[in-house]
């Protein structure tokens, strides 16, 4: 059974910590509050009573009181701030650790996983999902449903339990960015998640860009690995410009289509072996000259060796991940991933000269984001639902003996990790996900009253009644526990109103929790 | 349960729950059963005559050939030797194909499909599918779904971008569409107002019934102080949730003696029937019926290889046979337009293990009363001898999928953005609707 490491609470109102002084920039807020209004209309305009209905009333919303606030207007604490955007969801053992260092040095221990002491949960995903560190040689004949199981198990396992959140906040982000379809490509993904994805997401980009090109699961996945001369495949080669390099800003690229044929002709011969082992097929090479992004690549012997002819590809992705565009396309991204769903110009455009000037350090770019100034100014995320769950089972100190009932719970909410079909991956977009309410809500009440100990518990009397067994008790330890004592007091008064409105028993208790998971408020980060 | 009768008709069925809605819409004496959220369930009716879609996606990859069965190519039989389905004429008491005319008919186990059939509502279109060539499961229900071949990118459907495209049946319909699904299908991605809804008998606040209306009440006021689109989306869910409560799904009594199969499929089309019939906007229903990927003993009709497919073909046909009687041929506000589409057909030859693996062209189907049927619309039939085949071993596309629902779409769902909802693609006018 694996738990949260004690957390040292009790303390119902923390004393907020502010490392460094951060000021708020008003342009930011007002832009917000904006937005909120803009939104307000909106829905008064859905609204609207169709002028033909005479006997037929609209369906309206609950009246709403003036504005709309973002919920990260009550998120006054940087630290808290920054472990909302660093983990997947705070609890109170994290929020601890962090206040303790403060911020720089806080965000400084997660840049560094490598050195943080995450045996525990090592060793527990390699007891419980030992198939996840087989080579795809050992893979190839297992059972591709069981070896799906362990890997998604596994990786909601870490980052519910993993001590390196923000490396498994950045491995949920790359797998995305290299996208890949476990239904097409099979056990080849665990090498990919493991290898190019896990090993590089705290690393240095170009050097995930370089793992991901050789790995099987790509080749595969967008058909390189079949891909021959005279008529090569251009699926790898126009993917790995448009979503994994270069980028398209504003429907601007870098690159031509007929970059995208010459790209395809360099690449022509990266394929996998019966393996899953990268393998350069010298007969499907095309050894005529190309040119790609202005660079010549002159014809070569047929007699030229496979390496040779491998350079040629290497030299290619050379250019594509110092070119410019990759590094403002990255920082855009990892901007919109860290920070804000709009992500701010002068961020973005720090970011992408920290990418510049460190060849692609993921770590140093992160710092250039993730600022206490651009956090407090930064409005709250939407978390998609394997946030949701992770969050939820870190902030309701689940105990898990057996996650896979639990995991499955995202197929009803259309996000089965590796399930994602197009190359670009899962939306990070409100809007995608944000029509799925009531999934997330029976999501809630699922979780909440799980009991099980053999799968999942949340043990509502220690973790929720035993510090005070009240009505009001209750509250401040969901505030203390799932909103690090910032919930905002609207939602503290509701949840106790529920709670103060039927019997106060352990059945109650676990629906004020659930609630306080289904609230709006519990939907960001 | 689905198939207990009520006493009441239909006519009357419709009536009580329509007083019903207005009951509520009008707050009489039952306040305190109802939450203050529950929408007022009479819509804003919009002039529209148009269609209601229901679309039906085989998965798996439906072997076309036996459920429509080319008995007029002799190189049917020859490619075929111990799965085909014999002519309508053979000589013996076995089971044997039912005429559509005199080049195709239904194996026995589509036979309840006949009444539809013989009445002109239910048109077969053969050698249809994909111009693309994949033969991956993956790729090929994908492009379909999208309704543009070899386009990895684009994420949205062509039913979902039909609905971002027209104006909604009800001004103010909660719910548009739905999957009859767990996650939304590919097909209904885009579309406004679209949810998953698994079984929408179910589709609640789960957790203690007593007090499920309490904490739906809590998330109601809670998500009014959310931004949009959350809130917006929110209030869609608490309307859909009391929107599907207001429905007897249980209660339902179908028309002319319909009667569902007990199937997940036949209640899927069960509860499709429910909904279309309460008259609460909803204008799309996407469903799938799964276990056509019949590689080995395939048993096509009774008495082979434990008769598999011959089963999976009767739920097919009498779910949608009860459709037919129930939601077609009874009374429903605006009428309904039925596609059924799989991702591609099998080989033109049965393999070594009595079954047929992934092919090319296939049949579909379309059925309604404002559809042109009563007969088997080809663009010419390939042939099955082995130099038409493509590749050497699969019935050639000559029907591509999308001229069949871009007519429906066009003509019967009053959609003309047939460029948004079929990008790049030109369709031809088949004679599919009736107009």
């Amino acid at each position: 059974m694996a738990t949260f490491p004690d957390a040292a609470m009790q303390e119902q109102e923390l004393v907020v910590d502010v490392e460094a002084p951060v000021e708020l920039p008003a342009p930011s807020r007002r832009r917000f509050f904006a937005m909120g209004a803009s939104a307000v209309a909106t829905l008064a305009a859905s609204a609207t009573i169709d002028a033909q209905a005479t006997r037929r009333k609209p369906i309206t919303a609950p009246t709403s009181s003036g504005t709309k606030p973002d919920a990260a207007l009550d998120w006054t604490d940087p630290v808290l701030r920054l472990v909302r955007r660093v983990t997947f969801g705070v609890e109170p053992g994290e929020v601890a650790l962090a206040r303790q260092m403060g911020f720089g040095a806080y965000l400084n221990y997660q840049l560094n996983a490598s050195a943080i002491n995450d045996s525990v949960v090592d060793a527990a995903v390699a007891q419980r999902f030992p198939m996840v560190s087989l080579t795809t040689a050992q893979l190839r004949n297992a059972d591709g449903g069981e070896v799906y199981n362990q890997l998604a198990d596994a990786a909601l396992y870490r980052a519910t339990f993993s001590k390196r959140q923000l490396q498994e906040r950045m491995v949920e982000f790359f797998n995305d960015h290299f996208n890949s379809l476990y239904d097409k490509i099979g056990y080849l993904k665990v090498a990919d998640d493991r290898d190019v994805i896990r090993r590089h997401a705290l690393g240095k980009f170009p050097a995930m860009v370089r793992a991901s090109a050789e790995s099987a699961a790509m080749l595969a996945y967008l058909d390189q690995a079949s891909s021959r001369k005279p008529t090569p495949n251009q699926n790898y080669a126009r993917e790995i410009m448009e979503l994994h390099t270069l980028g398209i800003d504003g429907g601007v690229s870098a690159y031509t289509q007929n970059d995208v044929a010459q790209l395809s002709r360099i690449l022509t011969g990266f394929s996998y072996d019966g393996n899953g082992n990268f393998a350069y097929n010298r007969s499907y090479h095309d050894f005529t000259a190309k040119t790609f992004l202005g660079v010549d690549y002159p014809a070569m012997p047929s007699t030229a060796t496979a390496a040779q002819m491998k350079s040629e590809a290497d030299a290619a992705i050379t250019v594509l991940v110092n070119h410019p565009s990759t590094a403002r396309y990255l920082a855009k991204k990892m901007t919109a991933w860290l920070l804000s769903h709009e992500p701010p110009a002068a961020v973005v455009d720090a970011a992408t000269a920290t990418y510049l000037a460190t060849g692609g350090d993921i770590p140093s770019m992160i710092r250039t984001i993730m600022t206490g100034n651009n956090l407090m100014a930064s409005p709250a995320k939407y978390k998609r639902p394997f946030h949701l769950l992770v969050s939820s089972l870190r902030g309701m100190a689940a105990e898990v003996t057996n996650i896979r009932s639990t995991r499955q719970r995202l197929d009803s909410m259309d996000m089965s990790p590796y399930y994602w079909e197009q190359p670009d991956g899962y939306p990070d977009r409100i809007s995608w996900w944000s029509g799925l309410t009531s999934q997330r809500w029976n999501w809630a009440t699922y979780i909440s009253t799980q009991n099980s100990a053999t799968n999942v518990r949340v043990n509502s009397t220690t973790a929720f009644m035993a510090p005070v067994n009240t009505a009001v008790g209750v509250v401040n330890q969901i505030n203390f526990r799932m909103f690090g004592n910032e919930m905002p007091a609207s939602l503290k008064s509701s949840l106790l109103a529920y709670l103060q409105a039927g019997t106060y028993n352990d059945a109650r208790v676990r629906e004020v929790i659930a609630l306080a998971a289904s609230s709006h408020q519990f939907q960001w980060y | 349960m689905h198939d207990e009768p009520l006493d009441t008709g239909c006519t009357e069925y419709r009536s009580l729950a329509r007083r019903d809605f207005l009951i509520r819409g009008a707050g009489f004496g039952i306040a305190a059963l109802v939450p203050s959220w529950l929408p007022n369930v009479v819509l804003a009716q919009s002039s529209s005559t148009r269609d209601i879609i229901l679309s039906v996606f085989l998965s798996g990859g439906t072997d076309g050939m036996s459920l429509v069965v080319p008995f007029g190519d002799p190189d049917y039989y020859t490619g075929r030797p111990t799965i085909a389905i014999a002519r309508p004429d053979a000589a013996g008491s076995g089971p044997k194909a039912v005429a559509l005319d005199n080049f195709f008919g239904f194996s026995p186990g589509m036979a309840p499909l006949m009444p539809a059939y013989n009445a002109g509502h239910l048109l077969v279109a053969h050698a249809t599918g994909s111009v693309d060539t994949t033969r991956s499961h993956f790729d090929a229900q994908r492009y379909i779904e999208v309704g543009k071949p070899q386009d990895l990118n684009l994420a949205t459907g062509w039913l979902g971008r039909h609905l971002a495209t027209v104006t909604p049946l009800r001004t103010n319909a909660p719910l548009r569409a739905l999957g009859l699904t767990n996650g939304l299908p590919t097909t209904l991605v885009g579309g406004p107002k679209t949810l998953p809804i698994a079984s929408p008998a179910n589709f609640r606040v789960e957790g203690s019934t007593t007090t499920a209306n309490a904490r739906a009440q809590f998330l109601a006021t809670n998500y009014a102080q959310a931004i949009d689109p959350v809130s917006a989306n929110a209030l869609d869910t608490t309307n859909t949730i009391a929107l599907l409560q207001t429905i007897s799904f249980s209660g339902y009594a179908t028309q002319n003696g319909a009667v569902y199969p007990n199937t997940g499929f036949g209640n899927a089309l069960k509860s499709s029937a429910a909904l279309i019939k309460a008259d609460v906007g909803v204008e799309a229903i996407h469903a799938f019926l799964g276990g056509w990927d019949t590689h080995s003993t395939q048993g096509p009709i009774p008495g082979i290889d434990g008769q598999g497919m011959h089963n999976r073909m009767m739920e097919l046909s009498s779910s949608l046979a009860a459709f037919y009687a129930d939601v077609i041929q009874g009374t429903t506000a605006n009428k309904v337009t039925v596609v059924v589409i799989s991702e591609f057909g099998r080989n033109a030859r049965e393999n070594g293990d009595r079954g047929t693996d992934h092919g090319r062209g296939n049949v579909a189907f379309a059925m309604g009363r404002n559809i042109n049927g009563g007969r088997v619309l080809t663009n010419g039939w390939p042939g099955l001898a082995r130099e038409n085949l493509e590749s050497g071993q699969d019935l050639r596309v000559t029907l591509d999928h999308r001229d069949i629902l871009a007519e429906i779409v066009q003509n019967r769902l009053g959609n003309t953005n047939l460029s948004t909802v079929f990008p790049d693609y030109a369709p031809r006018v088949r004679g599919v609707t009736k107009a």
